[in-house]
């Protein structure tokens, strides 16, 4: 059974997860005097309130596309974790327009939006064209650049966006003409959801039945063969960060419009670094990027829940989430019984 | 207590990925003597030395050394137990010197934690001149020729006092007359009490040197013979269980070769002061096939890397017809009717991970037949797909299958397949049939072949003395980056003849380099 | 706006300049032995963390600082002994793990954080003994040179040591030959019977006890105490100087003190009114900029070389 590729890896993907809830709870074992409801509230009260459930599609949201906008990357070898920054930044693009009158509500968050996205492909064409021309190892400028853009975006907030009402980092309110409008009553499960739905329709079909995607992946493979065969790096690294920042951009643009009532990011936000999770766990596939983002929103969610009402921080779920993305990722996990399974089979006939 | 230094009983080896490279494999080898195994490509021959060597560990079966059952875990455990092997593509680090390449592993120390560096340069001296290979230890590997990098590595070997030495493919980067002195060390290493393990697939040259002989097919023995018992008509047949065809001439049809298809004038390219390629010029008509011979390490592979457009050259013209190709782009070129099999499949010409449909569109992705307004026809490709895994005979599951599941043929069935397929004015052939087997290298000849007489031209650079003499129509050979004799005709020229030219030792007059380009 | 001259050229730039330079000195060197190896090790970054972490609890909870010390080179060495155990055992791919591991340190440390002191900023209650400041006879009088190298942290004076170490360990020692051997050919390095694996672990573990010193030096030498992510990026700036170092540990160094000097100038600018968020992006705006730099001049060789 386990010779079957696809069974193997569900089982892979299982055995990761049941490994990573039992470390996890060993651990809550050690630090919290009431383990055991602590780990039932982390796993299942997600389930208990209609609202909790709407809270981990909420989570979901801007998880998926920093998901989306790093698995892109990934799939073309491109190690960039800029989308960080990106949401950061984009953030304070928001805001500056957010923040401004408009008359129409219906083109006022699309604009925004837009706005949002080209400017978040703009800032990740920075490094896509170094890596593009010259080679520049695109792991660190990005990282580089998530300081420089946090650096630059408070300053922009502080001097020019900066409410006089509020203490601390914090915009003015955006305008009511701005905000995204909630779909699901009950719950805080904006319109975003659905521009998610239609991004990852769209990110699908290009990926797997474009030109475009088709060197995308080609590329990601095997740079070489890449080449060797006429694609050109260059045009494609930048189309691929452009498409990357825009994902980030829209994706920061969205939260805020859909979650938030002003910019009040003091810190990165971590989003786009969770990005990168959610990239290794749905194998940089669109589809599973929105899975693990639901699997992992969903953890949260709970453990946010089990943190509020016990003595064990949120950040336990770190553990989980590390834990799962090392075994997945890793290509000899539990291979050893898949390839006996082969060998039992006896081995395909030599060509 | 019998005198075989090395048995091995019953070895099966079945890779992850399911492949069978041996089935039930026994073999014996005798203390100082020279054992050759033969087989074609892909008959498991490297796979068994490997597993001697301890690279790779037997599915089933043992082997015994010396009168006790071994496993290896690695080949450090090989080496220490006095077995070496020289592997067929060279395994030194060219930024380190020969000295430092030699001790690797097993370094003179000075105050016990320090290298020393002197003590070193002066061991590997020594043990040159005791096997009398001349050569200076403070050279870098990388700036030295293919012999003399395989005279490194069999001091390697040497140096960790190996008894047996397991030499993989030795000749096939030699030229006729550097196998000679290659064959005069190995029957000296004999009389020093070395056993030598010889594995080739070039029959003649295995029975001027072999005490004993191993043939395997297919991944199994086909029994081992003294030398003065088999034939290598005999050898052959058990090779391949037919025989091989040795010229392809019956199946090339006339062709007018009256248009000049590629033309290559006057290349130039200096890396670091050094002249890899000096005034190269050549033409390749519509319907011939035009071989490059030459030692590997002469210039081909810039030569040809270049003219695909994967690197640059310092000056130099190249032309399809009358269309300039020289600063065009590698799809530029490719659309201008340039096609390549590149040397390294594994690098350039696939890339794992993906399909086999999707490895057979690639260097022409574009094009409309597959494609529709915006999406791609996936099933247009398919049925492509379909039918050049038919028409090449690509061994595979389906065309879905990922390409690294395929054997090391079938994939190179794949390349051509796709190559071809682009309806080239001309084919760039580089090493096509290297590390195949022979069902494969035959149908990839006769595709060539096929192209060829369909009014392709054809350019096939070739390391194999064989290949290059069987397939083309006109021949040149590289040495040190120049054209140093260009022959209209393959007939009646012999091995040891291009040998010369291929050394340096002997060189054509101007007039008939020149004619690579005008005729 | 101050002299820029002036600030730069008194004394006590110098001073800061050292002051600055040992995470990210330890970390290039780190670096510089695993990617020798042939490994990218990115997980640098939260192996910091992690010993930053490590180290000032447990200099709390023992009340020593070379306790506290000893411990964080122990989960330096843990941390690179898992990402050993995932990129050579079960093969994953050495760049997704080394951002799995840092994510991991990040939230990690702040929920260990947590559940130690109650809070999730910072561990300044506990009161943890930081290592000792040194005082060099004779140098400390010297004017200028005194004012530059003495009185240091101690991890400075190891950071020194560590240099000269890691030159002997390079290039005069066989581990070192071998080291750069599996670095610049696996299979030429495997053929002579060198255990690749372990080489690579080797090479690993020392990395990660490098940038354990250097991230214990953040919470037990630069400040008194661990705050959230508070490597901020270090590990990736030793990175990059790794990398532009081109496998010459002095021009690690180097480049390392480069970036050193910039960090300091960010330090000695932000007293004065400029605007701070800008300024405090000057490391990497520096950065961002050399390993740019660097790379155009790495293409420029390849185009000449033919080869792009």
């Amino acid at each position: 059974m386990l010779a079957n590729e696809k069974i193997f890896q569900a089982v892979k993907m299982f055995a990761a997860v049941l490994l990573a809830l039992v470390l996890t709870f060993i651990v809550l074992l050690m630090v919290s005097d009431e383990p055991l409801r602590a780990f039932s509230l982390m796993l299942f009260s997600p389930l208990t309130k209609f609202r909790y459930f709407g809270n981990v599609i909420e989570l979901m949201i801007p998880l998926s596309f920093a998901g989306l906008a790093t698995a892109l990357l990934f799939r073309t070898r491109l190690f960039n974790l800029g989308t960080e920054g990106i949401f950061y930044f984009c953030g304070i693009v928001t805001a500056a327009i957010a923040t401004q009158t408009f008359s129409n509500s219906t083109l006022h968050p699309i604009i925004t939006i837009l706005i949002s996205g080209i400017a978040g492909g703009l800032i990740a064409l920075i490094p896509g064209f170094f890596r593009a021309k010259f080679k520049t190892d695109e792991l660190v400028t990005s990282l580089m650049m998530n300081s420089i853009l946090y650096g630059l975006g408070l300053y922009i907030i502080k001097y020019y966006l900066q409410a006089t009402d509020v203490s601390g980092v914090a915009s003015n309110l955006f305008q009511l003409t701005a905000k995204l409008p909630i779909i699901i009553p009950g719950t805080r499960i904006h319109s975003g959801f659905a521009v998610l739905i239609v991004c990852v329709i769209l990110l699908y079909y290009m990926l797997f039945h474009t030109k475009l995607g088709y060197s995308i992946r080609m590329t990601g493979l095997n740079g070489d063969f890449a080449k060797y065969s006429g694609m050109n790096a260059f045009w494609l690294f930048l189309t691929v960060h452009f498409i990357s920042g825009f994902l980030g951009g829209i994706g920061s643009s969205i939260e805020l419009l859909g979650m938030y009532n002003r910019f009040q990011w003091s810190t990165l936000p971590g989003l786009g670094f969770t990005g990168a999770l959610m990239a290794m766990l749905g194998k940089n596939h669109p589809v599973g990027v929105v899975i693990a983002a639901f699997a992992i929103s969903y953890l949260r969610t709970g453990s946010d829940i089990m943190a509020r009402s016990t003595d064990v921080p949120v950040e336990i779920v770190s553990i989980v989430e590390a834990v799962i993305v090392l075994f997945i990722s890793s290509q000899y996990f539990l291979r050893k019984y898949h390839e006996r399974a082969l060998i039992k089979q006896g081995g395909s006939e030599r060509a | 207590m019998n005198d075989n230094i090395l048995e091995l009983t019953g070895i099966t080896k079945i890779y992850s990925n399911g492949v069978v490279a041996n089935r039930n494999v026994s073999v014996s080898f005798r203390k100082g003597e020279i054992h050759s195994v033969v087989g074609e490509n892909g008959a498991g021959k490297s796979t068994l030395m490997k597993m001697i060597f301890g690279i790779e560990h037997p599915s089933v079966g043992k082997i015994v050394y010396k009168g006790k059952e071994v496993h290896f875990a690695n080949s450090m455990e090989a080496i220490k137990n006095g077995i070496g092997m020289v592997h067929q593509h060279f395994m030194m680090i060219d930024d380190f010197t020969v000295a430092e390449n030699i001790v690797l592993g097993m370094e003179p120390l000075k105050n016990k934690i320090f290298l020393n560096k002197k003590e070193s340069v002066r061991i590997t001296k020594e043990l040159a001149q005791k096997y009398n290979f001349d050569m200076d230890v403070t050279l870098h590997v990388g700036r030295l020729a293919v012999s003399a990098k395989q005279k490194v590595e069999i001091l390697k070997t040497l140096y960790r006092n190996a008894e047996v030495i397991i030499l993989d493919e030795p000749t096939a980067v030699l030229t006729p007359q550097e196998t000679e002195v290659l064959f005069d060390n190995l029957k000296h290493f004999k009389e020093m009490g070395h056993t030598i393990l010889f594995i080739s697939h070039k029959l003649n040259e295995v029975k001027a040197i072999s005490d004993r002989i191993t043939v395997m097919q297919n991944g199994e023995s086909r029994g081992t013979y003294d030398n003065k018992d088999i034939t290598i008509d005999q050898m052959t047949e058990l090779m391949v269980g037919r025989k091989i065809i040795m010229s392809y001439d019956q199946f090339k049809e006339p062709t007018d070769k009256a248009v000049m298809a590629f033309k290559v004038e006057n290349i130039n390219l200096n890396k670091k002061g050094i002249e890899v390629l000096k005034h190269v010029s050549f033409g390749v008509r519509a319907g011939e096939i035009l071989g490059i011979a030459g030692v590997q390490g002469n210039g081909q592979n810039e030569l040809i890397s270049g003219l695909v457009g994967l690197s640059r050259f310092n000056t130099g013209k190249w032309f399809i017809e009358n269309k300039e190709l020289t600063s065009l782009t590698i799809e530029q070129k490719r659309h201008s009717g340039l096609a390549y099999i590149p040397e390294d499949r594994m690098k350039d010409g696939i890339a794992q991970g993906a399909s086999v449909a999707e490895n057979l569109i690639s260097s022409y992705y574009k094009r409309e037949d597959i494609n529709g307004k915006i999406f791609m026809n996936n099933k247009g490709i398919n049925t492509l797909a379909n039918r050049l895994i038919e028409m090449f005979s690509v061994k595979t599951k389906s065309s879905k299958s990922k390409i690294e599941s395929l054997s090391g043929g079938n994939i190179q069935k794949v390349v051509v397949a796709r190559e071809t397929n682009t309806s080239p004015k001309i084919l760039i052939a580089e090493q096509p049939t290297r590390g195949i087997d022979i069902g494969s290298e035959e149908f990839i000849h006769h595709e060539l072949i096929k192209m060829r007489n369909k009014d392709v031209a054809i350019l096939l650079v070739s390391a194999d003395l064989n290949e290059v003499m069987e397939v083309s129509d006109r021949l040149i050979v590289m040495y040190e980056g120049e054209i140093v004799a260009h022959f209209d005709t393959v007939k009646g020229l012999t091995d040891k003849e291009l040998g010369l030219y291929m050394l340096g030792a002997k060189r054509q007059d101007e007039e008939s380099i020149r004619r690579a380009l005008t005729c | 706006m101050p002299d820029l001259f002036e600030i730069i050229f008194k004394p006590e730039f110098g001073f800061t300049v050292i002051r600055v330079v040992v995470p990210i000195l330890f970390a290039a060197l780190g670096a510089y032995i695993a990617s020798s190896a042939g490994i990218g090790n990115i997980a640098m970054e939260g192996t910091m963390l992690m010993a930053a972490f490590v180290g000032t609890i447990c200099s709390a909870i023992f009340q020593n600082p070379w306790i506290g010390l000893m411990c964080a080179v122990l989960s330096g060495v843990l941390m690179s002994l898992i990402l050993t155990y995932f990129t050579l055992v079960l093969k994953t791919n050495n760049i997704l793990g080394g951002i799995a591991l840092n994510l991991f340190a990040s939230s990690f440390t702040v929920f260990l954080l947590f559940i130690v002191t109650g809070s999730k900023g910072t561990s300044a209650t506990l009161g943890a003994k930081t290592l000792p400041k040194i005082d060099i006879p004779i140098l400390k009088d010297i004017p200028v040179l005194g004012t530059i190298f003495s009185g240091h942290n101690v991890l400075v004076y190891i950071m020194f040591a560590a240099v000269i170490l890691v030159y002997f360990l390079m290039y005069q020692t066989p581990l070192g030959l071998r080291i750069k051997a599996v670095g610049k050919d696996e299979h030429a390095a495997e053929s002579v019977g060198i255990n690749i694996n372990r080489i690579k672990t080797i090479a690993l573990v020392l990395s990660g006890v490098l940038a354990s010193l250097g991230g214990v030096y953040m919470s037990m030498g630069y400040l008194s105490f661990f705050s959230k992510n508070m490597t901020n990026g270090r590990g990736f700036i030793g990175l990059a100087a790794a990398a532009m170092g081109h496998g010459n540990i002095w021009m690690v160094t180097i480049t390392s003190f480069l970036f050193g000097a910039f960090d300091a100038l960010a330090n000695a600018l932000a007293l004065y009114a400029l605007p701070s968020e800008i300024i405090i992006t000057i490391p990497y705006v520096a950065v961002f900029g050399a390993i740019v730099i660097y790379s155009i001049f790495e293409w420029r060789n390849r185009r000449a070389r033919g080869e792009e």
